[in-house]
């Protein structure tokens, strides 16, 4: 282990990207695009605009690359570009809807845990990119990114109330759907 | 089960998840990472090109301080050939003058008073002394002295005058060039652009895809969120810019040039709608171009024109409902051009002139106007062209 950089492949992977060879592209592109693709397509929810907002994305990460420093894990930091691309992309399209969505859940129901063991994760997967997106939204940066709802209400620019009841929401959401797969 | 179990079950079954990327993804990035490449290529390229064009222009501005203003006459004198020894032959009217002095000189008596000439205390020549004979021989030769050199001076001036017209049997671009661009080589011009918008159909929007502007989404932190189209005004500039002659019939130019772009969209700022914000940005931009003169007459001129312009943002302002905010914009607006204009001199020092031209506003990470809307624009130029 060299700093944050895991190993000293992937640091001269980073060094061939920083000074635009195609190749070392190619293959960090090749080593990131499947995870990442599964997280663009967990906050846009539609895969073809996922597709975009990873092009998108990898072309940030190219643009940006010499300014990663090593302090913490490069996998990390690429995860962190993408999911700021996916943000911009949902706030320039979808940030009216989100008022509307959170009217629509009722109910309060415990899933059990046995039903969610069973399901694969292309199931989660696509019950989540049917959420709506508001609540999707900040149940992705909650659960899966790790951000407080002091973050969260910083970055969709909302109030920490709203961050909580919409995460609330969609939790009895999510568990409704997986019930209702029974 | 609790919350934390469900979000951490959820999390460990995701984690690891991964889908199928198709091949065209690589493809279009790869396809805009050379778009990138090439762009900064040519923005380093542009950048040197307009560095030593400011150089040059510098250069030229200096080392053609000292010229003077000389009558078009002589100018046309100083082109007849060396082998008439036209620069050492005074004006006529002149060279007469000094010939009849002379000769006046020559012959004149010199009259000194008897009183002087007892004094001694001058010394004069005595022509009491000489003989009449003697005065007349010297006055003959000197006659002739006169003559002959008033002969010399009429062959010569014959000689300058076949140059002459020689010169103006040659139609205007095959005289000497001092002769020809003396009265514009230098160039002040005030001038004013707008830029037409292409309407969706338009071949030019065809031409120019619309740049993806990174500060789609969010307006650079400012808070402001678009959520409708934009509607953009036509852009309107003014400017004050030099020009002077490189060459014959080449000319450079540059100044600075002041553009308005303002656009209206809906946006959301802290949560509430705005609908008609008005987006106003404010450029000030140094201009280089080249001009080849085509056609050239007393009247008018007209030539094709190719340069390119470096520009900053320095005012970057919002206003929404009874509230406005600025916002500060990072980089350099590159733009190329190329165009044909014609000017017409009106009066000997002061024309006016229209240059249509075409202009590329190159992806510089601007915020949202109609150069990122639509890059390549037909700009209208209009202006005053003094002669310096």
């Amino acid at each position: 282990m060299i700093n944050g950089f895991g190993n000293i492949a992937e640091r001269e992977l980073i060094d061939g990207c920083v000074n635009g060879e195609r190749n070392a592209q190619r293959r960090l592109y090749e080593k990131f695009s499947p995870r990442m693709l599964a997280v663009c397509i967990r906050y846009v929810g539609d895969r073809e605009t996922a597709k975009d907002v990873l092009q998108d994305a990898f072309i940030t990460l190219f643009n940006k690359i010499g300014t990663y420093k090593g302090d913490g894990s490069f996998e990390g930091w690429v995860r962190k570009i993408f999911v700021n691309t996916a943000l911009m992309h949902i706030r320039k399209n979808d940030v009216l809807k989100f008022s509307e969505e959170i009217e629509a859940v009722n109910g309060n129901d415990l899933v059990d845990s046995n039903i969610l063991e069973k399901l694969e994760s292309k199931d989660i997967m696509k019950l989540i990119s049917e959420m709506p997106y508001g609540f999707r939204t900040v149940f992705n940066l909650y659960i899966f990114e790790g951000y407080s709802h002091q973050e969260i209400a910083k970055a969709l620019n909302i109030s920490e109330g709203s961050s909580r009841s919409q995460l609330s929401r969609s939790r009895v959401w999510l568990r409704d759907k997986i019930k209702s797969r029974e | 089960m609790i919350d934390s179990d469900f979000d951490r079950k959820l999390r460990s079954k995701l984690e690891s998840h991964t889908e199928q990327v198709d091949s065209y993804v690589w493809e279009g990035i790869e396809g805009r990472l050379n778009r990138i490449k090439r762009m900064k290529v040519m923005r380093r390229v542009s950048f040197y090109t307009i560095a030593a064009a400011a150089c040059l222009l510098v250069g030229i501005f200096i080392f053609r301080g000292g010229e003077e203003t000389v009558d078009l006459n002589l100018i046309k004198i100083a082109q007849v050939p060396q082998e008439t020894s036209v620069n050492e032959i005074k004006p006529m009217a002149e060279q007469i003058r000094e010939i009849e002095n002379k000769t006046a000189d020559a012959v004149a008596p010199v009259l000194i008073s008897k009183e002087s000439e007892e004094e001694g205390d001058i010394p004069v020549i005595d022509i009491q002394k000489e003989t009449n004979q003697e005065t007349e021989e010297k006055v003959v030769k000197e006659s002739e002295v006169k003559v002959e050199v008033k002969k010399e001076v009429q062959e010569v001036q014959k000689d300058v005058n076949k140059e002459l017209d020689k010169y103006s049997s040659l139609s205007d671009w095959e005289k000497p060039v001092s002769v020809k661009t003396k009265r514009h080589t230098s160039l002040l011009a005030i001038s004013s652009n707008i830029s037409s918008i292409a309407s969706e159909n338009s071949f030019i929007l065809d031409l120019g895809p619309a740049h993806t502007s990174p500060q789609t989404g969010e307006v650079a932190g400012s808070g402001i969120i678009p959520v409708s189209e934009s509607a953009y005004s036509i852009p309107v500039s003014f400017g004050l810019q030099f020009k002077t002659a490189i060459a014959r019939n080449f000319y450079i130019g540059s100044g600075l040039t002041y553009t308005f772009l303002h656009s209206r969209y809906d946006a959301i700022i802290n949560k509430e709608l705005f609908q008609g914000l008005s987006s106003q940005l404010h450029y000030i931009g140094i201009p280089v171009n080249f001009y080849y003169n085509f056609l050239n007459s007393n009247k008018v001129n007209a030539y094709a024109n190719a340069g390119g312009m470096v520009e900053k943002c320095i005012l970057s302002r919002y206003v929404y409902g009874s509230n406005a905010s600025t916002d500060k914009v990072t980089g350099l607006q590159y733009s190329a051009n190329l165009g044909v204009g014609i000017e017409y001199w009106f009066i000997k020092r002061m024309g006016i002139y229209f240059d249509p031209s075409f202009v590329y506003y190159f992806d510089n990470t601007q915020p949202n106007s109609i150069r990122t809307a639509q890059p390549l624009q037909m700009r209208f130029e209009v202006g005053f062209r003094f002669s310096l």
